[in-house]
Protein backbone atom coordinates (compact mmCIF):
# COMPACT_ATOMS: atom_id res chain seq x y z
CA UNK A 1 0.00 0.00 0.00
CA UNK A 2 2.79 2.41 1.01
CA UNK A 3 4.77 1.41 -2.08
CA UNK A 4 1.76 2.03 -4.26
CA UNK A 5 1.21 5.48 -2.76
CA UNK A 6 4.91 6.31 -2.99
CA UNK A 7 5.00 5.89 -6.75
CA UNK A 8 1.83 7.82 -7.40
CA UNK A 9 3.54 11.20 -7.13
CA UNK A 10 1.73 14.39 -6.24
CA UNK A 11 -0.42 16.07 -8.80
CA UNK A 12 -0.26 19.85 -8.90
CA UNK A 13 2.69 19.93 -6.49
CA UNK A 14 3.31 23.47 -5.31
CA UNK A 15 6.97 24.31 -5.44
CA UNK A 16 8.44 26.32 -2.62
CA UNK A 17 9.51 29.75 -3.76
CA UNK A 18 12.10 31.20 -1.39
CA UNK A 19 11.49 34.72 -2.70
CA UNK A 20 7.93 34.49 -1.38
CA UNK A 21 9.15 33.66 2.14
CA UNK A 22 9.18 35.82 5.26
CA UNK A 23 12.90 36.54 4.84
CA UNK A 24 12.16 38.27 1.56
CA UNK A 25 9.23 40.16 3.06
CA UNK A 26 11.67 41.43 5.70
CA UNK A 27 14.52 42.11 3.26
CA UNK A 28 16.62 45.19 3.99
CA UNK A 29 18.69 46.93 1.33
CA UNK A 30 20.73 48.57 4.12
CA UNK A 31 21.76 45.23 5.55
CA UNK A 32 22.32 44.04 2.00
CA UNK A 33 24.71 46.93 1.42
CA UNK A 34 26.86 45.82 4.37
CA UNK A 35 26.89 42.23 3.11
CA UNK A 36 27.72 43.38 -0.40
CA UNK A 37 30.71 45.30 0.91
CA UNK A 38 31.92 42.35 3.00
CA UNK A 39 31.45 39.53 0.54
CA UNK A 40 30.54 40.61 -3.00
CA UNK A 41 32.74 43.66 -3.46
CA UNK A 42 35.99 41.68 -3.27
CA UNK A 43 35.23 40.46 -6.82
CA UNK A 44 32.44 42.70 -8.12
CA UNK A 45 33.89 45.92 -6.68
CA UNK A 46 32.30 48.43 -4.31
CA UNK A 47 30.46 50.13 -7.14
CA UNK A 48 29.66 46.96 -9.08
CA UNK A 49 32.22 47.58 -11.83
CA UNK A 50 33.75 44.13 -11.51
CA UNK A 51 37.02 45.63 -10.24
CA UNK A 52 37.39 44.13 -6.77
CA UNK A 53 40.86 42.98 -5.65
CA UNK A 54 40.16 39.32 -6.47
CA UNK A 55 38.94 40.08 -10.01
CA UNK A 56 42.34 40.41 -11.69
CA UNK A 57 43.18 36.73 -11.23
CA UNK A 58 39.79 35.37 -12.26
CA UNK A 59 38.72 33.96 -15.60
CA UNK A 60 35.96 34.50 -16.59
CA UNK A 61 35.80 37.94 -15.02
CA UNK A 62 33.15 38.70 -12.38
CA UNK A 63 29.83 40.13 -13.59
CA UNK A 64 29.69 43.91 -13.88
CA UNK A 65 26.69 44.69 -11.70
CA UNK A 66 26.77 48.35 -12.63
CA UNK A 67 25.59 47.37 -16.14
CA UNK A 68 22.84 45.00 -15.05
CA UNK A 69 19.18 45.95 -14.58
CA UNK A 70 18.62 43.85 -11.48
CA UNK A 71 15.02 44.94 -11.04
CA UNK A 72 14.27 43.32 -14.40
CA UNK A 73 16.01 40.00 -13.74
CA UNK A 74 13.83 37.05 -12.65
CA UNK A 75 13.87 36.41 -8.90
CA UNK A 76 14.54 32.72 -9.47
CA UNK A 77 17.70 33.48 -11.47
CA UNK A 78 19.02 35.93 -8.90
CA UNK A 79 18.21 33.68 -5.98
CA UNK A 80 19.85 30.66 -7.57
CA UNK A 81 23.06 32.41 -8.55
CA UNK A 82 23.52 33.95 -5.11
CA UNK A 83 22.26 31.09 -2.99
CA UNK A 84 23.59 28.15 -5.03
CA UNK A 85 26.53 29.77 -6.84
CA UNK A 86 27.56 30.26 -10.46
CA UNK A 87 27.52 26.57 -11.36
CA UNK A 88 23.79 26.38 -10.56
CA UNK A 89 22.99 28.61 -13.51
CA UNK A 90 25.76 27.49 -15.85
CA UNK A 91 28.19 30.27 -14.95
CA UNK A 92 31.63 30.32 -13.35
CA UNK A 93 32.31 27.97 -10.42
CA UNK A 94 34.36 30.81 -8.96
CA UNK A 95 31.09 32.46 -7.92
CA UNK A 96 30.56 30.83 -4.49
CA UNK A 97 27.28 29.54 -3.08
CA UNK A 98 26.64 32.24 -0.54
CA UNK A 99 23.53 30.73 1.05
CA UNK A 100 25.65 28.76 3.54
CA UNK A 101 27.61 31.80 4.57
CA UNK A 102 25.05 34.60 4.72
CA UNK A 103 21.86 32.58 5.25
CA UNK A 104 18.46 33.08 3.65
CA UNK A 105 17.97 36.49 5.22
CA UNK A 106 21.36 37.53 3.87
CA UNK A 107 20.49 36.35 0.37
CA UNK A 108 17.21 38.28 0.53
CA UNK A 109 19.00 41.41 1.81
CA UNK A 110 21.66 41.29 -0.91
CA UNK A 111 19.00 40.84 -3.59
CA UNK A 112 17.13 43.86 -2.21
CA UNK A 113 20.34 45.91 -2.33
CA UNK A 114 21.14 44.83 -5.89
CA UNK A 115 17.65 45.74 -7.08
CA UNK A 116 17.65 49.23 -5.60
CA UNK A 117 21.26 50.00 -6.51
CA UNK A 118 22.02 48.64 -9.96
CA UNK A 119 19.50 49.39 -12.68
CA UNK A 120 21.59 49.00 -15.84
CA UNK A 121 22.99 51.46 -18.37
CA UNK A 122 20.19 54.00 -18.33
CA UNK A 123 20.58 55.16 -14.73
CA UNK B 1 96.85 13.46 43.64
CA UNK B 2 95.58 12.37 40.25
CA UNK B 3 92.19 11.65 41.73
CA UNK B 4 92.04 15.17 43.13
CA UNK B 5 93.04 16.64 39.75
CA UNK B 6 90.40 14.56 37.99
CA UNK B 7 87.80 15.78 40.48
CA UNK B 8 88.82 19.37 39.74
CA UNK B 9 88.59 18.78 35.98
CA UNK B 10 85.18 17.14 36.32
CA UNK B 11 84.03 19.95 38.61
CA UNK B 12 85.20 22.56 36.13
CA UNK B 13 83.50 20.75 33.27
CA UNK B 14 80.23 20.52 35.19
CA UNK B 15 80.44 24.20 36.08
CA UNK B 16 81.15 25.09 32.46
CA UNK B 17 78.24 23.00 31.18
CA UNK B 18 75.88 24.44 33.79
CA UNK B 19 77.10 27.91 32.87
CA UNK B 20 76.53 27.31 29.19
CA UNK B 21 73.08 25.88 29.83
CA UNK B 22 72.07 28.80 32.00
CA UNK B 23 73.50 31.18 29.37
CA UNK B 24 71.31 29.46 26.78
CA UNK B 25 68.33 29.90 29.08
CA UNK B 26 69.21 33.53 29.59
CA UNK B 27 69.71 33.97 25.87
CA UNK B 28 66.33 32.34 25.14
CA UNK B 29 64.70 34.46 27.82
CA UNK B 30 66.23 37.61 26.38
CA UNK B 31 65.09 36.62 22.84
CA UNK B 32 61.61 36.02 24.21
CA UNK B 33 61.52 39.37 25.93
CA UNK B 34 62.75 41.04 22.72
CA UNK B 35 60.00 39.23 20.78
CA UNK B 36 57.41 40.31 23.35
CA UNK B 37 58.65 43.88 23.13
CA UNK B 38 58.45 43.84 19.32
CA UNK B 39 54.96 42.35 19.35
CA UNK B 40 53.66 44.71 22.01
CA UNK B 41 55.23 47.82 20.55
CA UNK B 42 55.25 47.24 16.79
CA UNK B 43 52.95 44.40 15.70
CA UNK B 44 50.00 45.67 17.73
CA UNK B 45 50.08 48.92 15.78
CA UNK B 46 48.25 46.97 13.04
CA UNK B 47 47.47 43.47 14.33
CA UNK B 48 44.93 42.52 16.97
CA UNK B 49 45.40 39.56 19.30
CA UNK B 50 41.75 39.03 20.18
CA UNK B 51 40.25 36.32 17.98
CA UNK B 52 36.85 38.01 17.91
CA UNK B 53 34.82 38.25 14.72
CA UNK B 54 34.93 41.61 13.02
CA UNK B 55 34.70 43.09 9.58
CA UNK B 56 37.97 43.38 7.67
CA UNK B 57 37.02 47.01 7.20
CA UNK B 58 37.42 47.57 10.95
CA UNK B 59 40.87 45.97 10.99
CA UNK B 60 44.26 47.00 9.65
CA UNK B 61 45.79 43.54 9.38
CA UNK B 62 44.89 39.93 10.28
CA UNK B 63 44.25 38.98 13.90
CA UNK B 64 47.26 37.09 15.27
CA UNK B 65 45.65 35.44 18.29
CA UNK B 66 46.47 32.00 16.87
CA UNK B 67 49.61 32.96 14.96
CA UNK B 68 51.46 30.00 16.48
CA UNK B 69 49.12 27.64 14.62
CA UNK B 70 48.27 29.82 11.67
CA UNK B 71 51.70 30.16 10.11
CA UNK B 72 54.24 27.58 9.17
CA UNK B 73 57.41 28.57 10.98
CA UNK B 74 59.71 28.64 7.93
CA UNK B 75 57.19 30.75 6.01
CA UNK B 76 56.76 33.13 8.95
CA UNK B 77 60.51 33.71 9.22
CA UNK B 78 60.78 34.36 5.48
CA UNK B 79 57.79 36.72 5.71
CA UNK B 80 59.16 38.66 8.69
CA UNK B 81 62.58 39.02 7.09
CA UNK B 82 61.12 40.31 3.83
CA UNK B 83 61.80 37.22 1.70
CA UNK B 84 58.17 36.55 0.72
CA UNK B 85 56.06 38.36 -1.84
CA UNK B 86 52.90 40.29 -0.90
CA UNK B 87 49.95 38.28 0.37
CA UNK B 88 47.28 40.61 -0.91
CA UNK B 89 47.26 42.08 -4.40
CA UNK B 90 45.93 45.42 -3.17
CA UNK B 91 46.84 45.25 0.50
CA UNK B 92 44.79 43.84 3.35
CA UNK B 93 42.64 46.97 3.40
CA UNK B 94 42.01 47.02 -0.32
CA UNK B 95 39.36 49.67 0.14
CA UNK B 96 42.08 52.12 1.24
CA UNK B 97 44.96 51.27 -1.06
CA UNK B 98 45.64 49.96 -4.55
CA UNK B 99 49.13 48.70 -3.83
CA UNK B 100 50.25 46.01 -1.42
CA UNK B 101 51.70 47.46 1.76
CA UNK B 102 55.25 46.43 2.61
CA UNK B 103 55.30 44.52 5.89
CA UNK B 104 57.92 45.79 8.37
CA UNK B 105 61.04 43.64 8.43
CA UNK B 106 63.00 42.31 11.38
CA UNK B 107 66.35 40.52 11.60
CA UNK B 108 66.64 36.74 11.27
CA UNK B 109 67.17 36.32 15.02
CA UNK B 110 64.24 38.58 15.85
CA UNK B 111 62.07 36.61 13.40
CA UNK B 112 63.08 33.37 15.09
CA UNK B 113 62.33 34.88 18.49
CA UNK B 114 58.88 36.01 17.30
CA UNK B 115 58.18 32.55 15.86
CA UNK B 116 59.24 30.99 19.18
CA UNK B 117 57.02 33.43 21.05
CA UNK B 118 54.01 32.66 18.87
CA UNK B 119 54.67 28.92 19.20
CA UNK B 120 54.62 29.24 22.96
CA UNK B 121 51.86 31.79 23.49
CA UNK B 122 49.61 31.76 20.43
CA UNK B 123 48.79 28.13 19.63
CA UNK B 124 45.18 27.34 18.79
CA UNK B 125 44.20 24.44 21.05
CA UNK B 126 41.62 23.30 18.46
CA UNK B 127 44.31 22.55 15.90
CA UNK B 128 45.76 19.08 16.17
CA UNK B 129 49.20 18.92 14.61
CA UNK B 130 49.54 15.78 12.53
CA UNK B 131 45.77 15.15 12.43
CA UNK B 132 46.02 14.91 8.67
CA UNK B 133 48.25 12.01 7.73
CA UNK B 134 50.31 12.94 4.68
CA UNK B 135 51.65 9.40 4.35
CA UNK B 136 48.16 8.28 3.32
CA UNK B 137 47.60 10.89 0.61
CA UNK B 138 46.84 9.16 -2.69
CA UNK B 139 47.09 10.54 -6.22
CA UNK B 140 43.30 10.55 -6.29
CA UNK B 141 43.16 12.61 -3.08
CA UNK B 142 45.35 15.28 -4.62
CA UNK B 143 43.35 15.36 -7.85
CA UNK B 144 40.10 15.42 -5.91
CA UNK B 145 41.43 18.18 -3.65
CA UNK B 146 42.15 20.27 -6.73
CA UNK B 147 38.71 19.62 -8.21
CA UNK B 148 37.01 20.42 -4.90
CA UNK B 149 39.06 23.60 -4.50
CA UNK B 150 37.88 24.80 -7.90
CA UNK B 151 34.32 23.45 -7.74
CA UNK B 152 33.66 24.98 -4.32
CA UNK B 153 34.82 28.42 -5.40
CA UNK B 154 37.88 28.55 -3.12
CA UNK B 155 39.71 29.73 -6.21
CA UNK B 156 37.38 32.72 -6.38
CA UNK B 157 39.29 34.39 -3.56
CA UNK B 158 42.41 32.37 -2.84
CA UNK B 159 45.32 31.90 -5.18
CA UNK B 160 47.27 28.68 -5.46
CA UNK B 161 50.22 27.51 -7.55
CA UNK B 162 49.39 25.27 -10.46
CA UNK B 163 52.12 24.21 -12.91
CA UNK B 164 54.37 26.91 -11.52
CA UNK B 165 51.80 29.63 -12.07
CA UNK B 166 49.72 31.46 -9.47
CA UNK B 167 46.03 31.07 -10.32
CA UNK B 168 42.82 32.30 -8.70
CA UNK B 169 41.37 35.47 -7.21
CA UNK B 170 44.08 37.69 -5.81
CA UNK B 171 42.47 38.39 -2.52
CA UNK B 172 44.74 36.21 -0.44
CA UNK B 173 47.28 33.54 -1.03
CA UNK B 174 46.49 30.20 0.41
CA UNK B 175 48.50 27.09 -0.11
CA UNK B 176 51.88 28.67 -0.63
CA UNK B 177 51.60 30.08 2.83
CA UNK B 178 50.89 27.18 5.13
CA UNK B 179 52.59 24.43 3.21
CA UNK B 180 55.76 25.80 1.76
CA UNK B 181 56.59 25.09 -1.86
CA UNK B 182 53.68 22.78 -2.45
CA UNK B 183 50.72 23.08 -4.72
CA UNK B 184 47.69 20.86 -4.71
CA UNK B 185 49.17 18.38 -2.26
CA UNK B 186 48.87 20.96 0.48
CA UNK B 187 45.26 21.46 -0.41
CA UNK B 188 44.19 17.85 -0.41
CA UNK B 189 42.60 18.40 2.97
CA UNK B 190 40.26 20.87 1.33
CA UNK B 191 38.45 17.96 -0.27
CA UNK B 192 37.38 17.07 3.22
CA UNK B 193 36.21 20.49 4.28
CA UNK B 194 32.87 20.75 5.92
CA UNK B 195 31.27 23.95 6.99
CA UNK B 196 32.14 24.23 10.63
CA UNK B 197 30.75 26.22 13.50
CA UNK B 198 34.18 27.77 13.85
CA UNK B 199 33.71 29.90 10.75
CA UNK B 200 34.29 33.49 11.68
CA UNK B 201 34.28 36.13 8.94
CA UNK B 202 37.76 37.55 8.70
CA UNK B 203 39.24 34.58 10.49
CA UNK B 204 41.07 31.68 8.96
CA UNK B 205 38.37 29.13 8.41
CA UNK B 206 39.86 27.50 5.36
CA UNK B 207 43.31 27.38 6.83
CA UNK B 208 42.48 25.07 9.69
CA UNK B 209 42.22 21.78 7.82
CA UNK B 210 45.53 22.52 6.16
CA UNK B 211 47.31 23.75 9.21
CA UNK B 212 46.35 20.60 11.01
CA UNK B 213 48.55 18.85 8.42
CA UNK B 214 51.68 20.61 9.50
CA UNK B 215 54.35 18.43 10.87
Amino acid sequence: MIGFLAVQGVKDFTYYEPWASQEFANASADRGKTLYKEYCAQCHGFTGKGDGPAASGLEPKPAIHANMPFDKLPMEYLYNVINHGGVAIGKSPNMPYWGLTIGQQGVADVMAYLKVTFKGYRT
Amino acid sequence: MNVRREKRVVGAAVTLIMGLLSFQDLSFASDQSRAKELIQQTCVQCHRFEGTADSRFNLRAPDLIWAGSKYQRSWLIRWLTGKEGPLYAKGYRWDLTDVPAKHPMVTESEANAIADYFAEHNKDPRVTVGAFDFSKVTKFDVTFGGIAYKAHACLGCHTIEENGKLIGGHRARLCRMPVSGTTWIGCTGLGRIRRTSSFIPGNFWLMRPIRSCER
